[in-house]
Protein backbone atom coordinates (compact mmCIF):
# COMPACT_ATOMS: atom_id res chain seq x y z
CA UNK A 1 0.00 0.00 0.00
CA UNK A 2 1.50 3.05 -1.04
CA UNK A 3 -0.17 5.21 1.35
CA UNK A 4 1.56 2.99 4.20
CA UNK A 5 4.68 3.84 2.91
CA UNK A 6 4.30 7.44 3.01
CA UNK A 7 2.61 7.90 6.06
CA UNK A 8 5.63 8.30 8.33
CA UNK A 9 7.12 10.89 6.57
CA UNK A 10 3.98 12.60 5.58
CA UNK A 11 3.61 16.05 7.25
CA UNK A 12 0.79 18.73 6.52
CA UNK A 13 -0.48 21.37 8.26
CA UNK A 14 -4.65 22.19 8.50
CA UNK A 15 -5.91 24.05 5.76
CA UNK A 16 -8.31 26.89 7.12
CA UNK A 17 -10.60 26.26 3.70
CA UNK A 18 -11.99 23.14 6.04
CA UNK A 19 -14.46 25.19 8.25
CA UNK A 20 -16.66 26.35 5.44
CA UNK A 21 -18.11 22.59 5.79
CA UNK A 22 -19.34 23.74 9.06
CA UNK A 23 -23.00 25.16 9.41
CA UNK A 24 -24.54 26.28 12.31
CA UNK A 25 -25.97 22.31 12.66
CA UNK A 26 -22.73 20.53 12.66
CA UNK A 27 -22.67 18.33 14.72
CA UNK A 28 -21.54 15.02 13.35
CA UNK A 29 -18.82 15.31 10.45
CA UNK A 30 -16.36 12.40 8.43
CA UNK A 31 -13.48 13.17 7.07
CA UNK A 32 -12.95 10.81 4.46
CA UNK A 33 -9.11 10.51 3.23
CA UNK A 34 -7.96 11.44 6.29
CA UNK A 35 -4.83 10.79 6.78
CA UNK A 36 -3.36 11.89 10.10
CA UNK A 37 -6.04 13.46 10.91
CA UNK A 38 -4.54 17.31 10.83
CA UNK A 39 -7.85 18.78 9.59
CA UNK A 40 -10.58 17.18 11.71
CA UNK A 41 -8.35 17.82 14.41
CA UNK A 42 -8.46 21.61 13.64
CA UNK A 43 -12.30 21.78 13.07
CA UNK A 44 -12.79 19.75 16.79
CA UNK A 45 -10.75 22.59 18.18
CA UNK A 46 -12.90 25.25 16.91
CA UNK A 47 -16.06 23.91 17.79
CA UNK A 48 -16.47 21.52 20.98
CA UNK A 49 -19.58 19.82 20.18
CA UNK A 50 -18.15 18.41 16.91
CA UNK A 51 -17.75 14.72 16.56
CA UNK A 52 -16.06 13.04 13.76
CA UNK A 53 -15.08 9.97 12.24
CA UNK A 54 -11.76 9.64 10.38
CA UNK A 55 -11.65 7.32 7.54
CA UNK A 56 -8.54 5.64 5.57
CA UNK A 57 -7.78 3.29 3.62
CA UNK A 58 -4.04 3.29 4.96
CA UNK A 59 -3.69 1.54 8.63
CA UNK A 60 -0.43 3.54 9.36
CA UNK A 61 -2.00 6.82 8.40
CA UNK A 62 -5.10 5.82 10.94
CA UNK A 63 -3.02 4.32 13.31
CA UNK A 64 -1.08 7.79 13.75
CA UNK A 65 -4.45 9.66 13.64
CA UNK A 66 -5.24 7.60 16.80
CA UNK A 67 -2.01 8.26 18.13
CA UNK A 68 -1.90 12.10 17.15
CA UNK A 69 -5.35 12.87 18.58
CA UNK A 70 -4.37 14.66 21.89
CA UNK A 71 -6.40 13.32 24.71
CA UNK A 72 -9.04 16.20 25.05
CA UNK A 73 -10.27 15.40 21.75
CA UNK A 74 -9.98 11.88 21.38
CA UNK A 75 -13.81 10.95 22.62
CA UNK A 76 -15.18 13.30 20.03
CA UNK A 77 -12.62 11.81 17.09
CA UNK A 78 -13.16 8.54 16.07
CA UNK A 79 -10.27 6.96 13.23
CA UNK A 80 -11.61 4.29 11.50
CA UNK A 81 -10.11 1.93 8.24
CA UNK A 82 -12.18 1.90 5.72
CA UNK A 83 -12.29 2.36 2.08
CA UNK A 84 -13.80 5.45 1.07
CA UNK A 85 -16.08 4.18 -2.06
CA UNK A 86 -17.88 1.46 0.24
CA UNK A 87 -18.40 3.40 3.56
CA UNK A 88 -19.38 2.02 6.46
CA UNK A 89 -21.78 4.63 8.03
CA UNK A 90 -25.57 4.46 8.38
CA UNK A 91 -27.92 6.30 5.09
CA UNK A 92 -28.47 10.15 6.38
CA UNK A 93 -26.07 10.19 9.38
CA UNK A 94 -23.97 13.12 9.05
CA UNK A 95 -23.91 16.85 8.64
CA UNK A 96 -20.93 17.49 6.87
CA UNK A 97 -18.17 15.80 4.78
CA UNK A 98 -14.63 16.33 3.66
CA UNK A 99 -12.82 14.77 1.02
CA UNK A 100 -9.47 17.21 1.21
CA UNK A 101 -6.83 16.34 -1.32
CA UNK A 102 -8.47 12.13 -1.37
CA UNK A 103 -10.79 12.43 -4.60
CA UNK A 104 -8.36 12.79 -7.13
CA UNK A 105 -6.69 9.31 -5.81
CA UNK A 106 -9.36 7.93 -6.31
CA UNK A 107 -9.64 6.27 -10.14
CA UNK A 108 -10.71 5.25 -12.29
CA UNK A 109 -14.03 7.86 -13.04
CA UNK A 110 -16.69 4.82 -11.96
CA UNK A 111 -14.64 4.65 -8.68
CA UNK A 112 -14.88 8.33 -7.66
CA UNK A 113 -18.65 8.44 -8.84
CA UNK A 114 -19.18 5.66 -6.51
CA UNK A 115 -17.54 7.60 -3.57
CA UNK A 116 -20.05 10.64 -4.33
CA UNK A 117 -22.78 8.20 -4.05
CA UNK A 118 -21.66 6.95 -0.96
CA UNK A 119 -21.03 10.32 0.29
CA UNK A 120 -24.76 11.59 -1.06
CA UNK A 121 -26.25 8.47 1.19
CA UNK A 122 -24.31 9.36 4.06
CA UNK A 123 -25.16 13.18 4.37
CA UNK A 124 -28.44 13.85 6.17
CA UNK A 125 -30.78 15.85 3.69
CA UNK A 126 -29.56 19.26 3.41
CA UNK A 127 -25.76 17.95 4.94
CA UNK A 128 -23.30 19.72 3.27
CA UNK A 129 -20.17 17.99 1.44
CA UNK A 130 -16.19 20.17 0.93
CA UNK A 131 -14.31 18.42 -1.93
CA UNK A 132 -10.72 19.66 -2.63
CA UNK A 133 -8.85 18.51 -4.96
CA UNK A 134 -5.26 19.80 -7.08
CA UNK A 135 -5.73 21.49 -9.63
CA UNK A 136 -5.01 20.66 -13.25
CA UNK A 137 -3.90 23.65 -14.64
CA UNK A 138 -0.53 24.09 -13.31
CA UNK A 139 1.80 24.76 -15.93
CA UNK A 140 4.84 22.13 -14.72
CA UNK A 141 1.96 19.39 -14.38
CA UNK A 142 0.51 20.09 -17.51
CA UNK A 143 3.96 19.64 -19.08
CA UNK A 144 3.92 15.96 -17.43
CA UNK A 145 0.58 15.05 -18.46
CA UNK A 146 1.53 15.69 -22.13
CA UNK A 147 4.94 14.13 -21.83
CA UNK A 148 3.41 10.74 -20.74
CA UNK A 149 0.56 11.18 -23.86
CA UNK A 150 1.70 7.71 -25.01
CA UNK A 151 0.12 5.77 -22.33
CA UNK A 152 -2.88 7.41 -23.04
CA UNK A 153 -2.89 6.62 -26.42
CA UNK A 154 -1.97 3.02 -25.70
CA UNK A 155 -4.85 2.69 -23.23
CA UNK A 156 -2.75 2.32 -20.26
CA UNK A 157 -4.91 4.79 -18.91
CA UNK A 158 -8.40 5.46 -18.45
CA UNK A 159 -8.44 9.44 -18.45
CA UNK A 160 -5.84 12.02 -20.44
CA UNK A 161 -6.16 13.53 -16.77
CA UNK A 162 -4.65 10.60 -14.77
CA UNK A 163 -0.70 11.45 -13.89
CA UNK A 164 1.46 8.84 -11.74
CA UNK A 165 4.22 10.63 -9.64
CA UNK A 166 6.54 8.94 -7.91
CA UNK A 167 8.92 10.11 -4.90
CA UNK A 168 11.64 7.90 -3.44
CA UNK A 169 9.88 6.12 -1.22
CA UNK A 170 6.28 5.53 -3.42
CA UNK A 171 4.12 6.31 -6.37
CA UNK A 172 0.92 7.56 -6.57
CA UNK A 173 -1.75 8.18 -8.69
CA UNK A 174 -3.70 11.28 -9.23
CA UNK A 175 -6.75 12.81 -11.25
CA UNK A 176 -6.34 16.43 -12.39
CA UNK A 177 -9.87 17.75 -12.53
CA UNK A 178 -10.75 21.15 -13.91
CA UNK A 179 -13.22 22.95 -12.07
CA UNK A 180 -15.88 21.87 -14.55
CA UNK A 181 -15.07 18.60 -14.32
CA UNK A 182 -15.42 18.04 -10.56
CA UNK A 183 -18.74 20.23 -10.96
CA UNK A 184 -20.13 17.82 -13.30
CA UNK A 185 -19.39 14.62 -11.11
CA UNK A 186 -21.10 16.04 -8.29
CA UNK A 187 -24.06 16.80 -10.09
CA UNK A 188 -24.07 13.54 -11.35
CA UNK A 189 -23.94 11.99 -8.16
CA UNK A 190 -27.35 13.94 -7.36
CA UNK A 191 -25.23 16.85 -5.34
CA UNK A 192 -26.10 20.82 -5.75
CA UNK A 193 -23.09 22.46 -6.16
CA UNK A 194 -23.22 25.98 -3.84
CA UNK A 195 -19.82 27.54 -4.27
CA UNK A 196 -16.84 26.53 -6.31
CA UNK A 197 -13.40 28.20 -6.57
CA UNK A 198 -9.78 28.09 -6.20
CA UNK A 199 -7.83 27.38 -3.17
CA UNK A 200 -4.13 27.97 -2.56
CA UNK A 201 -3.24 27.04 1.73
CA UNK A 202 -0.81 29.12 3.75
CA UNK A 203 0.15 32.51 2.78
CA UNK A 204 3.55 32.08 1.36
CA UNK A 205 2.85 30.64 -2.73
CA UNK A 206 5.03 27.45 -3.04
CA UNK A 207 4.93 25.88 -6.32
CA UNK A 208 2.40 23.17 -7.57
CA UNK A 209 -0.12 24.35 -4.28
CA UNK A 210 -3.06 25.26 -6.51
CA UNK A 211 -6.07 23.39 -6.04
CA UNK A 212 -10.03 23.75 -7.07
CA UNK A 213 -12.82 23.52 -4.49
CA UNK A 214 -16.66 22.67 -4.67
CA UNK A 215 -19.14 23.23 -1.67
CA UNK A 216 -21.65 20.86 -2.46
CA UNK A 217 -25.27 20.39 -0.65
CA UNK A 218 -27.49 17.01 -0.48
CA UNK A 219 -30.82 18.63 -1.51
CA UNK B 1 -12.83 2.55 19.44
CA UNK B 2 -14.78 4.45 21.59
CA UNK B 3 -19.20 3.83 22.15
CA UNK B 4 -20.09 7.07 20.34
CA UNK B 5 -18.84 5.36 16.69
CA UNK B 6 -21.99 3.04 17.21
CA UNK B 7 -24.12 5.94 16.75
CA UNK B 8 -22.63 5.84 13.09
CA UNK B 9 -20.86 2.58 11.92
CA UNK B 10 -22.51 0.12 9.60
CA UNK B 11 -21.50 -2.17 7.79
CA UNK B 12 -19.62 -1.20 4.89
CA UNK B 13 -21.28 -4.08 2.40
CA UNK B 14 -25.06 -4.28 3.08
CA UNK B 15 -25.07 -1.32 4.85
CA UNK B 16 -27.27 -2.95 7.93
CA UNK B 17 -27.16 -0.53 11.09
CA UNK B 18 -26.59 -0.96 14.47
CA UNK B 19 -23.90 -3.37 14.69
CA UNK B 20 -22.95 -5.69 17.33
CA UNK B 21 -19.75 -4.93 19.11
CA UNK B 22 -18.19 -7.23 21.19
CA UNK B 23 -15.51 -5.98 23.45
CA UNK B 24 -12.74 -8.18 24.17
CA UNK B 25 -10.17 -5.48 25.92
CA UNK B 26 -10.79 -2.19 27.15
CA UNK B 27 -9.49 0.93 28.99
CA UNK B 28 -10.95 4.07 30.84
CA UNK B 29 -9.19 7.01 30.01
CA UNK B 30 -8.19 9.17 33.36
CA UNK B 31 -9.33 12.45 31.94
CA UNK B 32 -12.62 13.49 32.60
CA UNK B 33 -15.10 15.07 29.45
CA UNK B 34 -17.61 17.69 30.14
CA UNK B 35 -20.64 16.44 27.53
CA UNK B 36 -23.78 17.24 26.67
CA UNK B 37 -26.69 14.13 27.21
CA UNK B 38 -27.39 12.31 24.85
CA UNK B 39 -24.02 12.74 23.36
CA UNK B 40 -25.48 10.67 20.39
CA UNK B 41 -28.29 11.79 18.34
CA UNK B 42 -29.58 8.66 17.52
CA UNK B 43 -28.23 5.27 18.81
CA UNK B 44 -27.15 4.55 21.93
CA UNK B 45 -23.92 1.83 21.52
CA UNK B 46 -23.74 1.26 25.54
CA UNK B 47 -26.91 0.75 25.93
CA UNK B 48 -28.26 -1.02 22.60
CA UNK B 49 -30.85 0.55 21.86
CA UNK B 50 -32.56 3.62 20.04
CA UNK B 51 -31.77 7.12 21.89
CA UNK B 52 -35.59 8.11 21.56
CA UNK B 53 -36.36 4.60 23.93
CA UNK B 54 -34.05 5.44 26.58
CA UNK B 55 -34.76 7.93 29.80
CA UNK B 56 -31.89 10.60 28.82
CA UNK B 57 -31.56 11.54 32.69
CA UNK B 58 -30.73 7.98 33.43
CA UNK B 59 -27.82 7.92 30.83
CA UNK B 60 -24.16 8.28 32.15
CA UNK B 61 -22.53 9.47 28.54
CA UNK B 62 -19.65 11.45 30.69
CA UNK B 63 -18.34 8.65 31.94
CA UNK B 64 -19.31 6.03 28.69
CA UNK B 65 -17.01 8.32 26.40
CA UNK B 66 -14.02 7.64 28.50
CA UNK B 67 -14.14 3.86 26.98
CA UNK B 68 -12.16 3.07 24.88
CA UNK B 69 -12.66 -0.33 22.89
CA UNK B 70 -8.86 -1.84 22.24
CA UNK B 71 -10.02 -5.03 21.29
CA UNK B 72 -13.35 -6.42 20.01
CA UNK B 73 -15.54 -7.71 17.25
CA UNK B 74 -17.93 -5.74 15.64
CA UNK B 75 -20.79 -8.27 13.73
CA UNK B 76 -23.27 -7.54 11.07
CA UNK B 77 -26.35 -9.48 12.49
CA UNK B 78 -28.26 -9.13 8.77
CA UNK B 79 -24.90 -10.78 6.50
CA UNK B 80 -22.89 -12.55 8.80
CA UNK B 81 -20.43 -10.51 8.32
CA UNK B 82 -17.63 -9.65 11.22
CA UNK B 83 -15.01 -6.85 11.47
CA UNK B 84 -12.11 -6.70 13.78
CA UNK B 85 -11.82 -3.94 16.37
CA UNK B 86 -7.56 -4.34 16.49
CA UNK B 87 -5.26 -1.51 18.92
CA UNK B 88 -8.42 0.58 19.21
CA UNK B 89 -8.92 0.44 15.37
CA UNK B 90 -12.19 -1.05 13.59
CA UNK B 91 -11.03 -2.96 10.63
CA UNK B 92 -14.30 -1.68 8.45
CA UNK B 93 -12.68 -2.58 5.18
CA UNK B 94 -14.79 -4.09 2.50
CA UNK B 95 -14.29 -8.14 1.25
CA UNK B 96 -12.51 -7.02 -1.68
CA UNK B 97 -9.31 -5.04 0.35
CA UNK B 98 -9.91 -8.11 3.34
CA UNK B 99 -8.40 -10.01 0.17
CA UNK B 100 -4.98 -8.37 0.04
CA UNK B 101 -2.54 -10.38 1.66
CA UNK B 102 -1.55 -7.87 4.13
CA UNK B 103 -4.93 -7.65 6.00
CA UNK B 104 -5.68 -11.23 5.42
CA UNK B 105 -2.68 -11.97 7.68
CA UNK B 106 -3.63 -9.42 10.60
CA UNK B 107 -7.40 -10.86 11.11
CA UNK B 108 -5.48 -14.61 11.04
CA UNK B 109 -3.18 -13.35 13.58
CA UNK B 110 -6.29 -11.26 15.82
CA UNK B 111 -8.26 -14.87 15.66
CA UNK B 112 -5.26 -16.91 16.38
CA UNK B 113 -5.06 -14.86 19.64
CA UNK B 114 -8.86 -13.50 20.97
CA UNK B 115 -10.57 -16.74 19.45
CA UNK B 116 -11.18 -18.72 22.36
CA UNK B 117 -11.95 -14.89 24.08
CA UNK B 118 -15.09 -14.57 22.37
CA UNK B 119 -18.72 -16.07 23.41
CA UNK B 120 -19.69 -19.42 21.45
CA UNK B 121 -21.78 -17.68 19.50
CA UNK B 122 -20.08 -15.18 18.03
CA UNK B 123 -16.99 -17.57 17.75
CA UNK B 124 -19.65 -19.34 15.20
CA UNK B 125 -20.50 -16.77 13.43
CA UNK B 126 -16.62 -15.74 12.39
CA UNK B 127 -14.67 -17.89 9.73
Amino acid sequence: MEYDLIAESYRRRPWEIVSKVLSGETTWFADLGSGPGQHSRHLATLNEALRGVLIDVSAEMIHRALKETPENLSHRLYPVLADMRELPMRSDSVDSLLLIASLHHVVPRADRLRTLRECRRVLRGGGLLLVVVWARWQKPLVLEVLKDSLSYVLRRKESFWDITRCSRVACRTYHLYSVKELVKELETAGFRVVEKGVYVPGEVRKPLNKNYYCLAIKT
Amino acid sequence: MRYPLLNLLACPMCKNFPLRLYVIEKKVSEKDYAVAKPFCDYYCGKHEKLVSSLDISKLECESCVKEEVLSGVLLCEKCGRWYPIINGIPFMYPDSRRLHPKVKSREEEFLKKYRDLLPSDVREKIK
